[in-house]
């Protein structure tokens, strides 16, 4: 008996036990819409809590503005060991003011603008424009003055070793955020006379995303004038890297400078280590999420030092805690539901088979083999599966939108499922109903072929 | 005699069907624990997220609002916003030009805050702002300035001096008498003057030129728990309110909602669940039905059996998942204990979400008893004998 024949007969014995067979139907039909509509809005929940977790998670850090790597080397490599501590990155803002005038003294300029700046590249210098399309600090399009929106020429150098150019989370909102791959093209910076700057502030000297590409490995130098007085910074060192402008449009990094450099001791020495705005040196410490950063908050003011936390890390932690109790709760109500199911297909499946006995001791008696009379009973099965799937798919769809129309009406708002929340879990809800009900009717029909052909035929008789 | 002959025929079925039956309670009171347990969550739990706020920040939070006009302040105080202010939108500040009214010298480095001096609960008493000037709430139509300033330009804004405030197209914005004038402390750097003038004043003045003013109405909302009825009774007047707390609101408020949605649900799954069971039960019963009818029995008392054997199930389904939840509710409590640490939650209402889904539960049966009817009203012997289906 082939396959086909199989199928064959379990669909004329489907229509003519068509009420047992339209009571099963309608059995899977439940459990299959309460597992794809539970699975639709947990996807949903999921989604967007994970959005709104994850839309501003470059900011679970913390900063310490009175660190200085020099002297407190022994207590950075403690904060580095600390458990939730993710990375430390080390800056040092450069007083681009002090650097172009003579020691002690200081330029009126404040600040520099990009204007005031000429980009030297293989011996010909590109001038900077300030076009006011600096708008990186705004999140949306705001009506804001043009003076607003100077592009500044703001210069910070990575400390060694803490010269990690950006870290995990700020990666991750990054191609969340602006797609997969590294907003770095070329090289970080590992050694001292090496420079990083933005494909934008590139474009203001006027190189194209591909002629700023072709610079990398160049030695370039930036002249600065303050009106009085100019001298060109930076003078020999090697461009190793072109960062994509969006990575400054991710919430850690809108106040970035977009020029990065090496520091180094000479470049210290071009300027007090210490001017009337604080510290220079900055040590961002990363965590892995926001409830990380708070934690790491608590054990580093322990340290007696400047310590802040990111803005966004008290909100987002609250977030976060709540994405934890979702999760946690979920994984409760999923087991009791599972569970439920499971012995909801069960007696579905004991009833069919009840139904069914006589008929299967009539095929056994006239000689079928058993592996054929499992095989009707599973094609039996596998058509019935296939008919409630079919049918729940708009029977779903139907009672999110009846279920969305009555929130909406009731309590004012419902959340809403969409395609990408809606197939996963259709495709989910449907392998694991058809695979539990495929699964016991296996199970049911091997505990069925102990009993003798006669006790089968028993109700006939 | 009647009903306990009812009740011992209902008990002797329920022993024939054990096997069927027991799985279908089984369901049934999995799923009603799981809507218990939704529930729970939806009405109790996450309510008490919000009055957490109250503890997390007892000095309120600032409120933003969006597309709201001055001519909506009165709608927004009795939404229950507190210590309302208002300001010019801080990109016009450049657009602003103050000068000496004596002098006719322009008075640079100045940052301009246009302040409505009201206080929501008691206007008398007046609003501060900043906190040191007492203005009172008729200053909010006067013609007076404050000025915080540093002291080398104090001499610029003393007190009965008046000054002129022009936009930058040379529109009046109104001739201001110096009322207060106070000193910054001096921190080694330039203190930014800033100059306080009444809203009300400047916004009629400027319309006066077809200007209107963009401004920005902000309010502080305290206790946090009133945050959701506030924005809800904003937003029916076109009115956005924004704060940093917006995103822990909406993660509370989806998640609320899909707790409530689920419950929903699970309650008519089981429910149904329930029912279907019953029906194949019955299905299997039909010989039984059959002698039922030849030995004399009505159609009534049969649908009573069946329809007893279903109540009773349903008290035990409902009895099973109240006692679950009970032991659910210890994780629940550890979940959020350990989560958020030690605050006083409302108590979880697992006897009333138990009654609800009883409730629930029976609306779907005496709907679904028609069909019970139907089904033993139709059943004779010649469809026994025949349908094996």
């Amino acid at each position: 008996m082939r396959f086909i024949d199989c199928l064959r007969l379990a669909k004329r014995n489907l229509f003519a036990y068509k009420r047992t067979a339209f009571l099963v139907v309608l059995g899977l039909l439940v459990s299959l819409v309460i597992m794809i509509l539970s699975l639709a809005y947990n996807h949903s929940i999921t989604n967007t809590m994970d959005v709104i977790v994850n839309d501003k998670i470059s900011c679970a850090f913390n900063v310490i503005t009175d660190i200085d790597p020099r002297k407190d080397d022994a207590m950075l490599k403690e904060i580095a060991a600390e458990k939730k501590v993710d990375g430390i990155r080390i800056t040092y803002l450069c007083d681009i003011g002090q650097m172009i005038t003579s020691p002690g003294s200081n330029s009126d300029t404040f600040p520099f603008t990009i204007d005031d700046t000429c980009l030297i590249a293989g011996g010909k210098e590109y001038p900077g424009t300030n076009d006011y399309t600096f708008d990186f600090p705004y999140e949306s399009t705001v009506p804001v003055s043009k003076a607003l929106l100077y592009v500044p020429f703001d210069v910070e150098a990575l400390v060694m070793p803490y010269n990690k150019l950006f870290s995990d989370t700020e990666l991750r909102e990054y191609n969340r955020k602006y797609g997969a791959g590294s907003p770095l093209i070329g090289d970080e910076i590992t050694n001292e006379k090496e420079i990083i700057i933005s494909e934008y502030m590139m474009s203001k000297y006027g190189f194209t995303p591909e002629q700023a590409k072709e610079q990398i490995g160049q030695k370039i130098a930036i002249r600065v004038t303050d009106g009085k007085e100019s001298k060109v910074l930076f003078d020999g060192y090697t461009l190793v890297g072109i960062l994509k402008t969006d990575f400054f449009r991710i919430s850690s990094r809108i106040y970035s400078p977009q020029f990065i450099v090496a520091y180094s001791d000479a470049l210290a020495a071009a300027q007090d280590e210490k001017n009337e705005y604080g510290d220079l040196f900055t040590t961002t410490v990363h965590s892995s999420d926001y409830s990380g950063a708070i934690r790491v908050n608590e054990e580093l003011k322990g340290y007696d030092k400047n310590i802040s936390l990111s803005s966004a890390a008290a909100v987002y932690a609250d977030i976060e805690m709540q994405q934890t109790l979702y999760n946690k709760i979920i994984l409760l109500v999923a087991a009791l539901l599972i569970f439920a199911v499971i012995v909801y297909i069960y007696s579905i499946q004991t009833y069919y088979f009840r139904m069914r006995r006589a008929y299967i001791g009539l095929e056994r008696a006239v000689g079928m083999k058993p592996g054929h009379v499992f095989l009707v009973f599973f094609c039996e099965f596998v058509l019935m599966s296939s008919a409630a799937f079919i049918l729940s798919l708009p029977c779903s769809l139907g009672l999110i939108a009846a279920l969305r129309a009555f929130l909406t009406q009731i309590i004012g708002y419902g959340i809403s499922i969409t395609a990408r929340d809606f197939i996963p879990a259709a495709i989910e809800g449907g392998v694991f109903v058809l695979s539990v009900s495929l699964l016991l009717s296996f199970l049911i029909f091997r505990k069925a072929k102990k009993e003798s052909i006669l006790d089968c035929l028993s109700d006939t008789l | 005699m009647k009903l306990f002959d009812t009740v011992s025929q209902a008990v002797s079925e329920m022993r024939i069907g054990r096997r069927l039956l027991s799985l279908g309670l089984v369901t049934t009171s999995v799923m009603i624990a799981v809507a218990i347990i939704l529930y729970n969550m939806s009405a109790s739990v996450l309510p008490a997220f919000y009055s957490r706020y109250d503890l997390v920040y007892p000095q309120g939070m600032s409120v933003s609002l969006a597309n709201a006009e001055y001519e909506d302040l009165e709608r927004i105080e009795n939404s229950g916003l507190k210590n309302l202010d208002i300001m010019i939108s801080s990109y016009y500040v450049d657009g602003f030009q103050v000068s000496s009214t004596k002098s006719g010298q322009e008075i640079e480095n100045c940052s301009y805050s246009l302040v409505w001096c009201t206080c929501g609960e008691d206007p008398g008493k007046g609003y501060s702002y900043p906190e040191d000037f007492q203005m009172d709430y008729t200053d909010n139509t006067s013609n007076v300035a404050w000025v915080s300033c540093a002291e080398s330009k104090q001499a610029q804004f003393l007190p009965g001096s008046s000054i002129t405030v022009r936009d930058s197209e040379g529109n009046s914005a109104g001739v201001f008498e110096i009322k207060e004038c106070r000193v910054l402390e001096d921190d080694g750097t330039d203190a930014v003057t800033q100059i306080y003038l009444p809203f009300a004043t400047v916004y009629s003045a400027l319309q006066k030129d077809g200007i209107w003013l963009t401004h920005q109405i902000t309010g502080i909302v305290k206790p946090l728990s009133d945050y959701p009825a506030i924005k809800e009774s904003l937003g029916k007047d076109g009115i956005t309110a924004v704060s940093d707390l917006d995103l822990n609101m909406e993660s509370l408020s989806n998640m609320q909602s899909f707790f409530t949605v689920m419950s929903l649900v699970i309650t008519l799954a089981g429910v149904v669940s329930l029912i279907s069971i019953c029906g194949m039960f019955l299905k299997t019963r039909e010989n039984f039905i059959v002698l039922q009818k030849i030995l004399g029995n009505t159609n009534k008392k049969l649908i009573g059996i069946y329809f007893l054997i279903m109540e009773i199930l349903l008290i035990l389904a409902v009895g099973i998942a109240a006692i679950t939840v009970l032991l659910s509710n210890h994780y629940i409590y550890s979940v959020i204990y350990h989560i958020f640490g030690d605050f006083q939650y409302q108590n979880i209402h697992t006897l009333t979400a138990s009654l609800i889904a009883f409730g629930a539960a029976n609306i779907v049966m005496l709907i679904s008893i028609r069909s019970i009817a139907r089904k033993i009203g139709k059943t004779d012997v010649i469809s026994a004998i025949n349908n094996r289906d």
